[in-house]
């Protein structure tokens, strides 16, 4: 029925050319379609990388770690040993009156007798963490010293200014004359001044039954000595001596793409040493940086590992700095490998052999912050290649839609492209297009043109400044879009840097992106 | 030849007969339509039911050849493009089925069903960005809008006095100047038919495009294509009313020829409440800053569904006016004015009509309201038969005509 119609309108239009398969004819249109307007501000990305950072507009690459060594017990050289001396005379005053006449002495007590030590110069007060202190009594005298058991010899230990009772220990057998006996006192977790007080008391046996001429001058000699001591706690003069090594490492936060050729950091890049202490030290430090394929120690230019020689007295957040420069170093190789792992190693030492007094404490530390900031100024003339799990990063797109009506509609297209780049870094990418997956780099690298299509954007040329615009056209074959006919399709791309160094990374890549296309619109088309 | 190719056969036939009559030619009456031409009938007549009907076609830019331009597959020349966008392609349609019509003497009952359509099919700004695609940085096209059709009833009630009037008031009115005075007598002398008719309207359906907005733009500040279409038609939830409307004409017995004047479809008006609407719109938008925070390609349609109230179309009154002239009791000529709200023959025309042997009319008009339009009409006209067909091309003939339009009637007197 609709051909008769059909029929019918031609004879009514007399001869009308009525097309044989009435439908949407065939032409050919040019589309342009703004694409991109995108500015790269090299300083807004890096804001938004953890490992970029910006130092008066120059980009930095930034990585850091911190470490603390505990102190721990505290050496401290054993104090020199401190004297007193009591007379008979004053441990018993009765006997003045029968001075140098023979007797018998019969027992008595001791009232207690204060005797004052010189202070010790090498404290002015310690907590004692482990430790003895040896309390030793020369009895120089014609008597017995001590009426043991019921009232033996006591000695103690006072504050000399607070009078506070430090210790008291009774001497457990009695000393006889010209003879003497020591008390060891275990110092844990007892504090001690410098300046102390011994106190005598207790009993004595007299002459134990004998006869004796009374000499009141004779002495009993007191002295005390501090053995193999160890402080939680010191104000003190703290020798040299080691503490805990740190060491540990840092997987550098930064996901490095592959590159191919050469890419080498040299700006003016620093290493910045935060510290805190609090008393002198000084450490060695080393650092290995390392990735897949290569390690390298950061040594001073005399080949050494840097030794930080710290002030005392500082604490977070007064931390004081050790810079090391890579002018004095070899820290911009150390981080051009592109580390992914920094290990350190920290070997501290605190004190030193002057007479000051420094307070500390066992869980006092030496905190160590290291600051790496590696100035973008960059020497390159590479390939970057982005990659996931060590393996080019590649993506998949389903083209199942593109068929030959897509692929046949398209006659001609191109891309182009208005740009200021005053990054100081020129540009390139090339986009390759295939059937099968890229597994190697070497694949990227060298494409088989036979199986991969190219879409190349040439360098992208450094402009004066963002009001200078430069432009490229990228023209797209209709082979180029073969690829696309498959089911899916694999995209790999790489970069194309080259710099020569001349400034710092910086500035603002601004494009303007413009896809001009020329299309055979037909009913097939349409339909799709 | 089977059953099918044999129908087709015969229709092909028929239509070969039609159009050979129509280069033959003859005539029917010019003023039909006008109630006064009922006054002096003195016999009863009905139409064959349903095939007396007329359907026209007619577009602003595209000529019937033009029709080879959509072969599928055919590669466009240019000066085809450039044809296509060189105005905006608007399809007009109006078509009438005399489902029933039935006249005793002065009286006479008719019911009809009238259809119009006009369809925006191509605006010409989208023409010219689908042909040639996009040099400028925006476009914001509305095609489509503004596209609407409607089908309604008419049941026309139509009486005319069947004695003529004069206005013998005028007699005695004297001018000074003689050639008014013997106007005003010849005025005075004059017989005058009048009727008066009653139509009946009944919603059927309506559709209307009130909002088709297409933009599109490329620019460095964003690339974009958004769509919003807003229609609405009547479907079976729809409250479809009744409307009255009246007409009136008249005929004046001058010494040549016959004037004639009318008005119809006057406070006529298609009513219809709760219509079913749809709202579509699908926005494509690339701010084209990839790097900006919170960037998204927006691609989104939104399709909703709801009802309105009511919406009224007054039709325009019908306005005719006329003279036929007798050259010969077989050669008569006219010029007319005609206005519609719903017919393309609008605008001034002048026709001429033979009667070969009597009973064969042929008419031919050529009118013009935006175009000319070229009418031929011929038949049968025997006393109590009549048989009418008619085709008109528009603003051109044959294959260069902009459109077309077939009318055929088939009345039987008794």
């Amino acid at each position: 029925m609709k051909n008769i119609l059909l029929t019918l309108f031609v004879m009514i239009v007399l001869s009308c050319s009525i097309p044989s398969d009435l439908g949407i004819p065939t032409w050919n249109t040019k589309y342009n379609l703004k694409i991109i307007n995108d500015s790269w501000d090299i300083v807004q990305l890096a804001e938004e990388d953890t490992t970029i950072i910006v130092i008066e507009e120059d980009l930095f690459f930034h990585e850091f770690f911190n470490d603390r060594s505990i102190v721990d017990e505290i050496d401290i050289d054993d104090p020199a040993e401190k004297e007193a001396i009591i007379t008979l005379g004053e441990m018993n005053s009765d006997l003045e009156a029968v001075n140098d006449s023979t007797i018998i002495v019969s027992p008595f007590d001791i009232e207690p007798i204060e005797k004052e030590l010189d202070p010790f110069e090498e404290f002015i007060e310690i907590t004692f963490s482990s430790g003895l202190l040896r309390f030793v009594i020369h009895n120089e005298t014609s008597i017995v010293l001590g009426d043991s058991p019921e009232n033996p010899l006591v000695a103690q230990i006072i504050n000399y200014d607070t009078g506070e009772l430090l210790f008291e220990e009774s001497y457990p057998e009695d000393i006889m004359p010209n003879s003497f006996s020591s008390l060891l006192v275990n110092l844990s977790d007892i504090t001690i001044p410098n300046t102390i007080k011994v106190v005598i008391m207790g009993g004595s046996k007299g002459s134990n039954g004998e006869t004796i001429i009374i000499d009141t001058s004779e002495e009993m000699h007191i002295s005390v000595q501090f053995e193999d001591i160890k402080a939680s706690h010191a104000i003190a003069r703290i020798p040299e001596q080691e503490i805990d090594i740190s060491s540990g490492y840092k997987d550098v936060s930064t996901p490095y793409p592959a590159i191919f050729g050469t890419l080498e950091l040299a700006g003016n890049s620093r290493m910045v040493i935060s510290y805190s202490t609090p008393i002198p030290a000084s450490a060695e430090i080393i650092l290995l940086a390392s990735n897949d394929e290569e390690e390298m120690y950061f040594v001073l230019n005399n080949g050494e590992y840097p030794v930080l020689e710290m002030l005392g007295n500082s604490a977070p957040p007064d931390s004081m700095i050790i810079e090391f420069q890579a002018n004095e170093s070899n820290l911009n190789e150390f981080l051009s490998i592109l580390p992914t792992k920094i290990e350190y190693s920290l070997y501290p030492i605190i004190g030193d052999d002057s007479d000051e007094y420094y307070e500390i404490s066992s869980t006092d530390s030496v905190f160590i912050q290291v600051d790496f900031f590696a100035e973008l100024n960059i020497n390159a003339d590479c390939w970057i290649i982005p990659i996931s799990d060590n393996v080019p990063k590649t993506t998949s797109e389903n083209t199942i839609d593109f068929n030959d009506d897509l692929y046949n509609a398209f006659v001609s297209g191109g891309f182009h492209l208005d740009y200021s780049n005053t990054t100081g870094l020129r540009v390139g990418f090339d986009i390759l297009l295939s059937e099968t997956d890229f597994t190697t780099f070497e694949e990227i690298l060298y494409p088989d043109t036979t199986n991969v299509k190219i879409l190349h954007i040439p360098l992208l040329e450094t402009t004066i400044d963002t009001t200078d615009f430069k432009s490229v056209d990228i023209i797209l074959e209709h082979l180029d879009l073969q690829p696309m006919l498959a089911d899916s399709i694999f995209i790999a791309t790489k970069l194309q840097l080259k710099s020569e160094a001349d400034e710092p990374l910086s500035g603002i890549v601004k494009v303007l992106g413009e896809m001009n296309l020329e299309l055979t619109i037909s009913s097939d088309l349409i339909e799709q | 030849m089977n059953t099918n190719n044999f129908k087709t056969f015969k229709f092909t036939i028929f239509i070969l007969m039609i159009l050979l009559i129509n280069s033959l030619c003859a005539f029917f009456h010019f003023f039909e339509e006008n109630p006064a031409m009922i006054a002096d009938r003195n016999h009863k007549e009905f139409y064959f039911p349903l095939l007396s009907n007329q359907i026209n076609f007619n577009n602003n830019l595209l000529q019937f050849d033009d029709i080879r331009i959509f072969q599928k597959g055919r590669v466009m020349k240019e000066s085809e493009k450039e044809k296509l966008t060189k105005d905006d392609v608007n399809l007009e349609i109006n078509a009438k089925l005399d489902a029933l019509s039935f006249g005793y003497k002065n009286w006479n009952l008719s019911y009809s069903l009238i259809g119009f359509a006009d369809i925006e099919l191509l605006e010409k700004e989208y023409a010219k960005l689908i042909f040639y695609g996009n040099d400028q940085d925006s476009y914001k096209t509305t095609n489509g809008e503004g596209s609407g059709a409607a089908i309604f009833s008419k049941t026309s009630l139509t009486y005319a006095y069947h004695k003529p009037i004069f206005m013998k008031f005028l007699e005695d009115k004297k001018f000074d100047s003689e050639k008014l005075d013997k106007v005003i007598g010849f005025i005075s002398e004059m017989p005058i038919y009048l009727g008066g008719r009653l139509n009946i309207y009944y919603s059927n359906f309506y559709a209307y495009v009130p909002l088709s907005e297409q933009e599109f733009g490329s620019s460095y500040l964003e690339t974009y294509g958004n769509y919003k279409l807003r229609y609405y038609f009547s479907d079976k939830d729809t409250n479809k009313d009744f409307s009255l409307g009246i007409g009136m004409g008249l005929k004046a017995k001058l010494p040549q020829g016959w004037f004639y004047l009318h008005l119809d479809d006057l406070f006529a008006s298609l009513s219809y409440n709760n219509l079913k609407a749809e709202y579509q719109e699908g926005v494509f938008q690339d701010s084209l800053t990839h790097l900006e925070e919170g960037y998204e390609l927006e691609s989104e349609t939104v399709s909703e569904e709801y009802r309105i109230n009511a919406k009224n179309i007054r039709l325009s009154p019908y306005f005719d006016i006329g003279y036929v002239h007798d050259f010969s009791k077989l050669l008569k000529v006219v010029a007319r004015y005609k206005t519609t709200a719903y017919e393309f023959q609008d605008g001034f025309s002048l026709g001429i009509n033979y009667d070969f042997f009597d009973y064969i009319p042929f008419q031919f008009t050529v009118g013009r309201e935006e175009n000319f339009y070229f009418e031929t009409k011929t038949g049968i006209k025997l006393s109590n038969f009549e048989y009418m067909l008619s085709s008109t091309f528009y603003s051109g003939m044959f294959r260069y005509a902009k459109g077309i339009g077939f009318k055929m009637g088939i009345k039987y007197k008794f």
